[in-house]
């Protein structure tokens, strides 16, 4: 008995309790009467029990299980049925959930999680703005000291801070470069992040001789092993030795990237230059203040800075959430992106929502016999959203498996800066999202027609016998959810090629030099090995001889800023009185060696270009381009006019000749120019720009070896192609591009799969019409056209709801456009045409299966 | 209380358990039985699958207990309700229909 009490066990509790007495007594029965027939009745009787107690005990407390089972097995059914329509559908919600949750995974690594500081609510940049741009831009820094005295109320810390030249760190292994940036003692309170060691950099630091660095965890984990007492340990940086005085917590990091923060020192020039801007400034709100009312307070300080320091061009400042700077400039793509991946999305249901009114309707008279039989309407509905449940979650099981594959993908192709890349992860919530997404799908387009179909009479189904009526809804229904694909599909086309149109109108642009075989390389010379100009000048010029003998080398000069790799430098001029200009224009700087025109075929235009004459000791010269004599020649020629670098009393330079316009990115127009002799500037840093006959790519490491040769201590930056960095430069847009022309073409190819799987099935509904219309003598023609006309009619409603759509949707890339309007009308008929196209081939095919409908053979059919 | 419309159609165990409730109170053995001999032991209900049945038709209130008790105390006896016997009729109709149906495609071997 013991053994029977076990086997009850396997039943569920309550069941046992409510019945195991009862089954007790009824075993013990069948027992009694088993030993009346002898020893093996009784033995078939335990063998019996046993297999019976645990099938039926496990099926007991398995039930859910069992009923889950057979209802997807009954949903699986729709797969058998049509496996290749199911196939295309499962397919399509992959695509579509798994395009939505790789974006939304991306969004909400980028846009939605916080900057890893205390409140970060209260974090400002804030900048100088001019009269026509709110962006806070840089500082300066006696206008950041006058307004952090001013501005005491609004913010609990304002600090300043430049991104200076990266520090080589010597004397442990090899020499290694990190990120630097040189920070007021405010920062850290900007922060509100204590170091995990040490202290931070205070006051005290500004004006000392000790040279104190704090450090990232990375730095200390990385570079110097994790070294336990690391503070006050020396380190030598740019050949100087440098105190480290505290390491900063694991993620403190401000901006991610960098590794060493030095003390911000401002000489008495820095203080007394009001005219340009060069500082970075972040503050951190007091608790109860808003982004507004800080604004307001940093333009009353500048208002009194205007007061105490008059400008010709008096500035304001404002604050803007650093959490919306950080992410500003991806928002709108991010979020444009996502838009368009629901479009998809919806396209892909409206397919899904047309194969299973399809499949209902195929389906009348199953239905009829089923509710002839018994069966309740709710019972059928139960059973097709079963199914429609089933396509969707495979569909988007497959699509959250394909968006752990998209979204690595995504962020490796994103060409630009992904604020907090390394936090972009498929997740709970993204997935979360996906099973939202499945059910809202399952539950919106399998519910249409699972109402619609389990409306089936009994009568009505079994008098339609095969091929017959198709309700007027479900009809109604299939047209709408088509029309509402092509709309869908035509408004994105639209876009893409906009931004095609845009795209190659852009990179068409002449951009003023030939970047065919030039290797750049950029070079910072490090100010403690090399204090003097002349010193500096000497490694650039040394490198430019060196490889100049290189075989391979045709020409090889040094610029700063390189075109194209997004850096700039302005300065404001003062004229020569004799000139007859006034004002104090901000024109570009670029510092060139000789032989730069020749490198970059750059024309000259008139007068002679920088030659080696040009040293340190000889007048002081420059070249200017033609957008700066459009904009100051005033039709005379400017050859021979002196200028000076800045408002105050700096050496007058003579324009000795005018070149052709360079731009320095695609967008902008070129800007009045001056060139001036690399030998009669004291720089620090310069690209080197060399034309190679081979392909410059394979020149790269020669150079670095070259280099490494004559400056061991002296790392070469990057080495890369100009056309690379040409092509980089609009490498966003064409991302941009890129992605969504993959997007609408993925929406084409879903409609037109979409359109042709309407198209296919009302030509199998109507064979019978067919038939008889081509018994009665209608041409194959004549009905292919019919059935083609049909099409269309979804189509073109369709087309006309695109346009509109269009419309919309095209005007939020009017910030992506260049040069062309958002309601382009060429953009607009060539998408229209393609669509059109694509669509009457999805109604082609099928019509001429129609058309070879044999009209004997479906009549016996009957 | 549901419309006996709903609970068609029956499974072939739980309508045998009806019929075999039919003519009065039985408790489970009887029940198998019942059904065993009326099948000539085509259709074998073993205690752990009838008692599934039970709970069920007795949730469905198709079934439901007696206060009657024997000599073995820990023994249940069982009853159709009126529901139950409402049910087991549609169910009869149900499958009358179908074989009048069937015997129109003349699938009963000579009795036609």
């Amino acid at each position: 008995m013991t053994l029977y009490r076990l086997l009850l066990r396997v039943f569920p509790r309550r069941f046992r309790e409510r019945f195991g007495d009862d089954m007790t007594a009824t075993f013990e029965a069948r027992r009694r009467d088993a030993r009346s027939r002898g020893a093996w009745a009784t033995i078939a009787l335990w063998i019996r029990t046993v297999i019976d107690m645990t099938r039926h005990g496990s099926g007991e407390r398995w039930q859910f299980v069992s009923e889950f089972v057979q209802d997807v097995r009954f949903a699986l059914r729709l797969f058998r049925r049509r496996p290749g329509i199911s196939a295309v559908v499962v397919v399509m919600l992959a695509l579509g959930i798994g395009v939505n949750v790789a974006i939304f995974s991306v969004i909400n690594g980028v846009l939605l999680r916080d900057v890893s500081l205390p409140h970060p609510e209260q974090l400002v940049r804030v900048g100088e703005t001019d009269a026509n741009d709110r962006t806070p831009e840089q500082f300066n820094a006696g206008n950041y000291l006058d307004v952090q005295r001013e501005t005491r109320d609004a913010f609990q810390a304002l600090a300043a801070y430049r991104v200076v030249p990266a520090a080589t760190l010597t004397g442990v292994g090899d020499a290694v470069k990190a990120g630097t940036m040189a920070v007021r003692p405010e920062f850290f309170d900007v922060l509100g992040v204590a170091p995990a060691m040490g202290r931070p950099l205070t006051a005290a630091d500004l004006d000392t001789s000790s040279r104190p660095v704090v450090i990232s965890d990375g730095f200390w984990r990385g570079k110097l092993g994790s070294d336990p007492r690391v503070i006050g340990r020396r380190i030598e940086l740019d050949s100087e030795a440098w105190t480290v005085v505290g390491v900063l917590a694991n993620g403190a990091e401000y901006p991610a990237g960098y590794d060493l923060w030095k003390p911000l020192l401002f000489s008495a020039a820095d203080l007394a230059h009001r005219n340009g801007w060069d500082l970075s400034v972040i503050g951190r709100l007091r608790a109860s203040v808003t982004v507004d009312q800080a604004s307001a307070a940093l333009q009353r300080a500048m208002d009194l800075v205007a007061v105490s320091h008059p400008s010709p061009q008096p500035r304001s400042a404002a604050a803007l959430s650093l959490r919306e700077d950080a992410t500003a400039y991806v928002r709108h793509d991010l979020w444009f992106v996502q838009g368009v991946a629901m479009l998809i999305l919806l396209i892909a249901c409206a397919n899904l929502g047309n194969l299973l009114l399809a499949t209902a309707t195929a389906r009348h008279q199953e239905f009829g016999v089923r509710t002839a039989i018994g069966a309740s309407r709710g019972r059928l509905i139960r059973q097709m959203l079963a199914e429609s449940l089933a396509v969707s979650t495979i569909g988007g099981s497959i699509g959250a498996a394909l968006a752990f594959l998209l979204v690595p993908a995504l962020i490796a192709a994103y060409p630009g800066d992904l604020p907090g890349r390394e936090r972009i992860s498929v997740s709970g919530l993204e997935l979360l999202g996906a099973v939202g997404a499945i059910v809202l799908t399952s539950v919106v387009f399998g519910l249409a027609p699972a109402l619609l179909a389990s409306r089936t009479r009994l009568t009505h189904a079994l008098r339609a016998s095969a091929g017959g009526g198709t309700s007027q809804v479900a009809r109604w229904l299939r047209s709408g959810l088509v029309t509402a694909e092509v709309v869908m599909t035509l408004s994105l086309l639209a876009g893409a090629g906009l931004l095609m149109k845009s795209f190659v109108t852009l990179t068409a642009q002449p951009v003023g030099f030939d970047a065919r075989n030039v290797l750049t390389a950029y070079l910072q010379v490090p100010t403690p090995r090399f204090p003097t100009a002349p010193e500096r000048l000497r490694v650039f010029e040394n490198l430019i001889d060196r490889l100049a003998q290189e075989p391979d080398v045709e020409s090889v000069a040094s610029t700063l800023p390189l075109p194209f790799d997004g850096s700039g430098r302005g300065a404001g001029l003062r004229w020569d009185p004799a000139f007859g200009q006034t004002g104090f224009p901000l024109v570009a700087e670029r510092f060139v060696s000789p032989q730069y025109a020749d490198v970059l075929s750059v024309p000259l235009l008139s007068g002679r270009f920088i030659s080696n004459a040009d040293r340190a000791d000889a007048p002081l010269v420059a070249v200017v381009n033609e957008a700066f004599v459009r904009q100051y020649g005033n039709a005379r020629n400017v050859i021979g006019m002196r200028v000076a670098r800045r408002a105050d009393a700096s050496p007058w330079i003579t324009i000795v000749g005018v070149v052709a316009d360079v731009r320095a990115t695609y967008l902008q127009r070129p800007r009045p120019e001056m060139l001036f002799p690399l030998a009669q500037t004291a720089l620090t840093a310069g690209t080197f720009v060399i034309k190679t006959r081979s392909s410059p790519a394979q020149f790269a490491q020669r150079v670095r070896a070259l280099a490494h040769d004559a400056y061991p201590n002296v790392p070469l930056g990057r080495i890369e192609p100009l056309s690379h960095i040409v092509g980089d430069s609009v490498a966003q847009r064409r991302f941009n591009m890129s992605l969504l022309a993959a997007l609408a073409s993925l929406a084409l190819l879903l409609s037109a799969i979409g359109i042709y799987g309407v198209m296919a099935y009302a030509v199998t509904q109507r064979r019978r019409e067919m038939g008889i219309r081509m018994a009665l003598g209608a041409q194959p023609s004549q009905v292919e056209s019919l059935v083609i006309r049909q099409g269309l009619m979804p189509i073109a409603l369709g087309i006309a709801g695109g346009l509109a759509g269009a419309w919309f949707l095209t005007a939020l890339l009017k910030k992506e456009l260049f040069e062309i309007q958002p309601h382009d009308p060429s953009t607009l008929i060539t998408a229209t045409l393609l669509f059109f196209v694509v669509g009457l081939a999805a109604c082609w095919l099928p019509a001429r299966r129609s058309a070879r409908v044999n009209p004997v053979e479906v009549l016996r059919a009957d | 209380m549901l419309p006996p419309q709903s609970f068609l159609p029956l499974k072939p165990v739980a309508f045998q358990i009806l019929m075999s409730l039919a003519d009065g109170e039985c408790h489970g053995y009887a029940i198998t039985q019942d059904i065993a001999r009326r099948t000539s032991a085509a259709m074998r209900v073993e205690p752990g699958n009838l008692y599934r049945f039970l709970k069920e038709l007795l949730d469905n209130r198709l079934i439901e207990e007696t206060n009657r008790r024997d000599d073995d105390e820990r023994r249940r006896y069982y009853r159709l309700t009126t529901l139950g016997r409402k049910v087991a009729s549609a169910e009869t109709e149900r499958l009358a229909a179908l074989v009048t149906e069937a015997r129109g495609k003349k699938w009963l071997r000579g009795k036609a």
